[in-house]
Formats: C-alpha cells, sequence, structure tokens
C-alpha cells in the first residue's frame, strides 16, 4: 500500500486506436479496503482501462502502481498472481469443463506441484466448495460451465476469480445481463468479501446497483475522469449530469 | 550482376502468378476463417483443363482461361455448398480435414481421368523470350505476369467496387454485425469460395505453362502457398502479395547463383526468421487479447 | 470416493485391453493380418500422441508426423553404426530416442508457438515440408531418395511380425497410460483450460507455456517412438513416407476425429475401424488411383455425420441415461427457474 493507502494508482494512462484515442490522460486511484464505483457514458475507455490494467492491453503511455509498486508492463498472468484479478463484460468461463474444475484451475499451485496425480489438494478443494456454496452453485458442481444460464456463468466467473485470494478484485459490468435475483446475490456476496478486507473496483452501468454500493464513483468521459467523489456528490454534479445526458 | 538482374525479373514475373494463386486463399480465410487446403488442387485443375484443351482444340492456354474460370468457380461454389456449410458450426478445425479430403478426392479424380505421368503444355511461344535492354525476358512468364496483375487488379476492384465486395469485406471483419445488417453470409461465403477456386483455375492455366505436373502437384503448391500466407500475413491482400514476391524473388536468385536443388531454403528460413520476429507476419494485425 | 472408482475402473479396462491386444497374435492370425494389427496399433499411437496436442491442448498440429519421421530417420542413423545384436536393441533403444526427440522438439514447439489456431497449423505443415526436404537432399547424412537402411533384424519368419506387434504395443500402452494420467491432473486441466479460452486461463494465473510444451514435446515423443518401430520393422527409410505430410498427416487427425478427439480412448477406436479399412482400399484399388478417392469420401462421410467421433457420441448418450446426469439437468432447470431468467447464454454448450 501506498502512503496515501491507494492500492491502485494509475497517473496519465494513454491508449490509441488507430485514429481513436480511447483513454486520454486517465488518472485516478483506488483506496486499499474501499468498493470504488467506475461509470461513465458510452465510449468513455471504462473497459479499455481495466484491459491495461490486467495487462490484456499494452497502454501507450502512462504508469500503474499496484500496492505501491510501479508496474511496468502488466500481463494477466503477472496481475493475477500479484493479488489482482478481473471478470469481463461477458462472463468468460471454460465451457467444456466442470463447475468445479473451473475454480480449481484458478488456484495458485506453481513448480514441481503441476506434474502430481491429482487437480488439486484437499484444502483447495474444499475452498472451492466453500466458494460455490457462496454463490449458490453447489449443486451444479458437476455440470459443464457452458451448459450454465448467463446469470450463473457470471457468478462462476466471479467464484473463479476468488481462488488466488487477490487483494483487488476488478469486476466488469457483474450486472449486464443478470436478473435482479442474482444482482442481489452478487450485492451480498461483495459486501461480505469487502467486509473481509478485499478491494472492488467495478465499472457499471447500473446506477441503481453502483450507487447504492460504491464509494467512492469515479467518473470517465471520453477517456479522462471528469469527477469523482462520495455517490450524492456524483448524482449532483452538473459535470456529470452533462456528460450522460448531453451527448 | 546481369545475372543478378536477370534474376530479379524472373522473380518478380513469376511473383506475379504466386500471387493470383494466393489470392484464393486470402479470400477464403476472410470470409470464412478456414485453410482452404484444396487451393492447390484448383490450381492443377486449372493445368489440366487448359492442357486438355491446348492438346485436343488447339486452344491457345491463356485463352482456355475464359473456360477455366467459370467451370472452377462452379466447382469451388458446389463444394463450399455441400460440404463446407453443413460443418461451418465447427468450422475452425473440420474445414481443414474437409478442404484436404476435396483435395485428395479431386487429385484421384484427376489421377484417374489423366493418369499418374507428368504433364506440360508445350505452345510454339514456351522457350521464346523478348529482349528488352540486354535482358530477357520469357514471354509466357511475362504474359502470366501481366494476365496476373489484371485479374488481381480486378478482383480489387470487385471487392471494393461492388456490393458482392462490400458483403465479402463486411463478412470478413465481422461476421455477425454483417448478418445483422442483412448480408447473407453463407452466399457470400460460398461466392468468395467459388472466386477463390475460379482465380486459381486462371492461374492454374499459366501454371501450366511454367511448369511440368501431375495430380499430385497440389502439395507441393499448397504447402508453398500457405508459407506465402504466414510470411505475409493470414489474411492481408497486400501481405500475400508480398510473400509471393518474396518467395518467387528467393528462388529465382537462389537458382541463379547456386543450384535449383537448394531453391526453396531462403523461403523456408525466410519463414522462421518472420515466425521470430514478427509472428503475425509483414502486413497481419496482432488479434490476440482481451476480446 | 467416486472419483477412485472411475480410476480403478479405468485401469482395469485398460489392462483388459492391453492384454486382450497382446494376447491377439497366438489367435492363429496369418501374417498379414498380424502387418494390419501393426499399422493398426500405429495409427493408435499417433492418434492418442495428436491428442496431447491436438485434443486436449487445442493446437491442431499437423507436425507430430515430422517427429515420425524424426524418430525413424533416428533409429536408421543410430543403427548404421551400430550392429543390431540379437534384434532386440533396437527395440530397447526406442524410449532414448523418443526422449532425444521430444527434447529437440522443444526448440521448434518455442518457434510454433510464436503463432496461434490457423498460422500455427500452417507452420506445423511447413515442418513437415522443411524435414521432407532436407532428407531428400542431404544425401550424405539420409542416403536421399533412395532411402536408408536399417540392418534387418534377425527374427524368424514365421512369427516376423509378432515381434514388432508387441513393441507397438507397449508404445501404444505408453502413449495410453500417458494420456490417462494427463486427464487426471492438474497438468491436463491446465492443457483443457489452454484449449478452452488460452488468454482467460492466463488470467487466471495459470502458466500456459507448461501445458503447450508438456503436450507439444509428449507428442513428439510418442510420435519419434511410433516412427522408430516402423523404421525398424521395414527395414528402409524413405523420406517421402517418413515425412508424408500428405497422408499419414491426415490419417493421424482422420484417426483422432473418428475415434473422438479429447477422449482417452477415440484414437484406438477410430485406428481400429479405419486402418484395416484402408489397407483394403490400397489393396483393392491401388493401381487405379481410385483409392484417392475412397479415402476422401470416407473422411467427407466422418465429417458430415461424425463430427464428433465415435467414442465422444457413444459417451454423451451413455452420459444422458446415467443418473448423476439427470440430477445435474435437473439441477440445471431449478436452478434457472428458482433465480429467475436471464439473457440467453452466449456460450452454448457443445
Amino acid at each position: 500500500m501506498s502512503a496515501n493507502g491507494a492500492l491502485l494508482e494509475i497517473d496519465a494512462l494513454c491508449k490509441r486506436f488507430g485514429g481513436i484515442i480511447a483513454v486520454d490522460g486517465c488518472s485516478f486511484s483506488v483506496a486499499s479496503g474501499s468498493i470504488t464505483g467506475l461509470i461513465g457514458p458510452n465510449g468513455s475507455g471504462k473497459t479499455t482501462v481495466l484491459n491495461m490494467l490486467s495487462g490484456y492491453l499494452a497502454s501507450d503511455s502512462g504508469s500503474i502502481r499496484f500496492d505501491g509498486m510501479r508496474v511496468a508492463r502488466p500481463d494477466p498472468t503477472k496481475m493475477y498472481r500479484g493479488g489482482m484479478s478481473r471478470t469481463f463484460q461477458r462472463a468468460r468461463v471454460l465451457p467444456e469443463i466442470d463447475v468445479l474444475d473451473n475454480l480449481l484451475v484458478a488456484a495458485p499451485k506453481r513448480g514441481f506441484a503441476v506434474w502430481g496425480m491429482s487437480k488439486a489438494n484437499r484444502a483447495t478443494v474444499d475452498y472451492a466448495m466453500t466458494l460455490l456454496d457462496e454463490f449458490k452453485l453447489t449443486r451444479l458442481a458437476e455440470a459443464k460451465a457452458g451448459e450454465l444460464s448467463y446469470g450463473q456463468q457470471k457468478l462462476l466467473e466471479f467464484a473463479t476469480v476468488l481462488m488466488g485470494k487477490p487483494r483487488l478484485v476488478l469486476l466488469d459490468e457483474p450486472t449486464a445481463g443478470v436478473n435482479h435475483v442474482m444482482v442481489d446475490l452478487m450485492t451480498e456476496r461483495i459486501r461480505e468479501f469487502h467486509a473481509n478486507g478485499l478491494t472492488f473496483l467495478i465499472v457499471e452501468h447500473n446506477m441503481e446497483f453502483v450507487m447504492g454500493l460504491c464509494d467512492p464513483i469515479v467518473v470517465l468521459d471520453h477517456g479522462k475522469q471528469l469527477f469523482a467523489g462520495a455517490p450524492n456528490d456524483v448524482q449532483q454534479n452538473q459535470l456529470v449530469l452533462d456528460a450522460y445526458l448531453g451527448d | 550482376m546481369h545475372l543478378l538482374i536477370q534474376a530479379i525479373i524472373l522473380g518478380v514475373l513469376t511473383g506475379g502468378l504466386y500471387a493470383l494463386m494466393t489470392s484464393g486463399l486470402t479470400l477464403t480465410f476472410g470470409t470464412m476463417r478456414i485453410i482452404n487446403m484444396a487451393q492447390g488442387v484448383f490450381v492443377v485443375c486449372g493445368a489440366y483443363i487448359a492442357y486438355t484443351l491446348f492438346n485436343y482444340l488447339h486452344v491457345d492456354p491463356f485463352l482456355s482461361i475464359i473456360v477455366s474460370t467459370p467451370l472452377l468457380f462452379a466447382l469451388g461454389f458446389t463444394l463450399q455448398t455441400f460440404l463446407l456449410k453443413p460443418i461451418r458450426h465447427d468450422a475452425h478445425r473440420l474445414s481443414l480435414l474437409m478442404t484436404w479430403a476435396m483435395a485428395i478426392g479431386v487429385e484421384g479424380i484427376l489421377s484417374f481421368i489423366f493418369g499418374t505421368d507428368f504433364r506440360g503444355i508445350l505452345t510454339s511461344y514456351q522457350n521464346s523470350s523478348w529482349t528488352v535492354a540486354g535482358y530477357e525476358i520469357p514471354v509466357v512468364r511475362a504474359l502470366a505476369f501481366v494476365l496476373s496483375v489484371a485479374i488481381l487488379v480486378g478482383m480489387f476492384l470487385l471487392l471494393t467496387r461492388t456490393k458482392f465486395g462490400r458483403s465479402v469485406r463486411a463478412v470478413s471483419q465481422r461476421e455477425s454485425a454483417a448478418k445483422l445488417l442483412g448480408v447473407n453470409t453463407d452466399r457470400t461465403a460460398a461466392l468468395a469460395f467459388g472466386l477463390g477456386a475460379a482465380t486459381a483455375g486462371a492461374a492454374g492455366a499459366m501454371f501450366g505453362l511454367v511448369s511440368s505436373f501431375d495430380p499430385a502437384s497440389h502439395y507441393d503448391l499448397i504447402g508453398r502457398l500457405l508459407a506465402i500466407c504466414v510470411i505475409g500475413g493470414l489474411g492481408s491482400n497486400a501481405g500475400a502479395i508480398a510473400g509471393a514476391v518474396i518467395l518467387a524473388l528467393s528462388e529465382s536468385l537462389v537458382q541463379a547463383e547456386f543450384s535449383p536443388a537448394w531453391s526453396s531454403v531462403p523461403f523456408y528460413v525466410l519463414l522462421i526468421i518472420v515466425l521470430i520476429a514478427r509472428p503475425r507476419g509483414l502486413f497481419g494485425v496482432r488479434t490476440r487479447g482481451a476480446i | 470416493m467416486k472419483e477412485q472408482a472411475r480410476a480403478h475402473r479405468g485401469v482395469l479396462i485398460g489392462l483388459s485391453v492391453i492384454g486382450v491386444l497382446a494376447l491377439f497374435p497366438f489367435s492363429g492370425a496369418e501374417s498379414w493380418i498380424v502387418n494390419i494389427g501393426i499399422f493398426t496399433l500405429m495409427y493408435a499411437v499417433l492418434g492418442s500422441a495428436w491428442n496431447l496436442i491436438g485434443g486436449y491442448t487445442g493446437y491442431v498440429s499437423l507436425g507430430s508426423v515430422a517427429f515420425f519421421g524424426l524418430g525413424a530417420y533416428g533409429l536408421a542413423l543410430t543403427f548404421q553404426h551400430i550392429g543390431i545384436g540379437n534384434g532386440f536393441l533396437p527395440f530397447a533403444l526406442v524410449p532414448i530416442i523418443g526422449i532425444a526427440v521430444a527434447i529437440v522438439s522443444l526448440p521448434i514447439g518455442w518457434i510454433a508457438f510464436r503463432t496461434r489456431g490457423l498460422p500455427f497449423i500452417i507452420v506445423t505443415i511447413s515442418l513437415v515440408i522443411i524435414l521432407q526436404y532436407m532428407a531428400l537432399n542431404l544425401t550424405d547424412v539420409t542416403g536421399g531418395a533412395p532411402g536408408l537402411q536399417v540392418p534387418q533384424a534377425p527374427f524368424p519368419p514365421g512369427t516376423y511380425e509378432e515381434y514388432f506387434y508387441w513393441a507397438m504395443l507397449v508404445v501404444f500402452a505408453l502413449t495410453l497410460l500417458a494420456c490417462a494420467y494427463v486427464r487426471r491432473s492438474r497438468l491436463g486441466l491446465m492443457m483443457f483450460a489452454v484449449r478452452e479460452d488460452e488468454d482467460k486461463a492466463r488470467g487466471l494465473g495459470v502458466a500456459t507455456s507448461v501445458p503447450k510444451y508438456a503436450a507439444f514435446a509428449g507428442c513428439a515423443a510418442f510420435s519419434a517412438m511410433a516412427g522408430a518401430v516402423w523404421a525398424y520393422y521395414l527395414s528402409t527409410v524413405y523420406p517421402q513416407f517418413a515425412f508424408d505430410g500428405e497422408f499419414l498427416a491426415m490419417g493421424i487427425i482422420l484417426v483422432a476425429y473418428l475415434g473422438g478427439i479429447g477422449t482417452l480412448w477415440g484414437p484406438f477406436v477410430g485406428a481400429l475401424i479405419l486402418t484395416p479399412a484402408q489397407q483394403y482400399f490400397a489393396y483393392s484399388l491401388g493401381g487405379s488411383q481410385l483409392y484417392l478417392i475412397a479415402y476422401a469420401a470416407v473422411f467427407i462421410v466422418v465429417m458430415l455425420f461424425l463430427p464428433r467421433g465415435v467414442v465422444t457420441t457413444i459417451a454423451d448418450r451413455a452420459l444422458r441415461r446415467s443418473r448423476r446426469r439427470k440430477q445435474v439437468v435437473e439441477e440445471l432447470a431449478t436452478a434457472e427457474s428458482e433465480s429467475g431468467r436471464d439473457a440467453p447464454a452466449p456460450v452454448a454448450a457443445r
């Protein structure tokens, strides 16, 4: 953690695709132990920022600091092992593999332990089953992940990225395409893991969800930060309203 | 020096022909995201059609392209409709085998009809060449180059100026979006496949003039065409042309300086270098990543 | 506990099948049938080896032929200079050749893995072409087109084939063991993850290089061993057959597809069906080139009507009937009705 308690700090991040500037000098920070929201109109660069943070996209310029240390070239595996994991806008699970195995594969296991005779040790399997319980997926442990409904896949993906016991979880539009019962389940789980010390950065469009759960909320527009503050402040800020309603 | 330039001239001329052969692969890859392992056999078919027309009806091979092109188009269109469309759901893997099966099947038919002896198309102007500024320009290769370029330009115009061409480009870029815009993706794929076969057929007539061939020649051919695509960048037309010229140049230069036996070597060495240094190919797009 | 029972049952099935196969030569079968048996087992080995990289890891490779050929030439070159002793020495060297070729495959894999998907397939095709080319032209080393001789094995004519049959059976058993291990282990899980979604797997901390190289090298090792036994059996190694990118490469994949890629017994079943058919076609139609058409027709029929393979289709049906499966299906239905409707799942179950 850096001196000011920020777990994640982004400074002047830039990314352009051909003629389009997706992220234009974006800076913000995520305080340790917070549930930070990241919102903004379509095209404001939210998912691009997430992709750069998690190492799926190389930034053109700017810096990323995780836990006080500069991350020069983020790489998905490195970030995951360093304690940051993420979900995707459209849930990505491993479809032909069992639900339980989807979790087991995400468990940290390094070096020669890879060559053992079993997929995971007892403790890992137990932890995976616990997570499945939390997300009410226990009885589906032996189903193929591809057979689950979309909402269930999102829950599964969420559970999976928790296997590595991360410090920071990036959620990319977790409620998109999901019915309200599952949204409630997700909200509950987020609060619960948060209470146990997990930090969240959540990209979302669902205002009710964000306003009720996140504090602070960072607003992006045209690839850079427009405003950041408590939900009430965000809701009343003129710039934010213009950005959403103006276009 | 003279020899060097001579070799370069020869290389560029032959490169045009290879580029024509490869263009069909690029088209198929773009619209269907599959490797057409039968492209080589389509070229060989064109060669046999030209051979037959020349030997029995004394039609000049270049003219026979008028016949072979629609024939091969029909063949390609039919094969796509009956054999490739049913497997579109898992096209990525199955199409490799399916197009290979097509290739072997056609090879079998050609063997049955023509036997396995090597054939060549021996026109009267086979070995003549024009002399320009002290350099020899073989008539056959020069004509093949000009015609290949003409056909490639025609294809370019087709792809950029016509509705069909727009459909092809739409499907290549994003099939789901194309569907939503009302493009009949199945029809586009069939037409594209047919077109690829047609251009291969045209190239085949010229191929039969510069090289002897038998039904099994497709195997050698497809290996090179695929390697051209990798060097140039799969799916890129500019890449196909660049790769084709590189192949032809390297072969020509080695043949001139050393011996014909080792002519393929520099090309494959280059392939390995490209793979190490720039795996997506000279003109390829980086496709790795999150989405 | 259930995992254990399944494992034990698997071992039992495996041992029984291998046992039956081992006893086959004693059934009084004639030499030419044992000969077909050798090639059947060879395709079973090659198909299973291919499964490691193609079926489990999802990297379709046409390159296992390259390693087959390297194994064949490896054996021939070794015994050019050393005598074959009482005839069993070459067999003893087969596993060593397998390991040697596996090591050689690593740098090749490094180049190949610079690509994925379709370019990867093309790279592996090019590998076979390059090696065939080298074998044809480096005549000092490889003897060129006339081929390389391996001293003929001193086995008695009546039972000559049997020794090679058992040798190939041993290689098959080893390959099967490796595949079975992979399917149960973490390494296998990593391979499947790469197949399903390599980039997602990377994002879950999976060291994707490990399963990729393991699969590639494993495929190389077993393919090479098959090649070594084949070389010894035929006594002459020809470049166009050792590095046969046309038929052998495609035959391997066809065998795997027919049986069911990604399954344990699939390639074996595929080889069992296909190899005798192939030998029959070559024998009866060989001269007229019609066998090419017959071959192509079989390909096409398999692709159109059995795209998932025999074993997969049977396994699916059995699975659907099993009680546990019914429970899971029920569970999927209740979970969905309990929690209400969602957007339809974009990832369709295959």
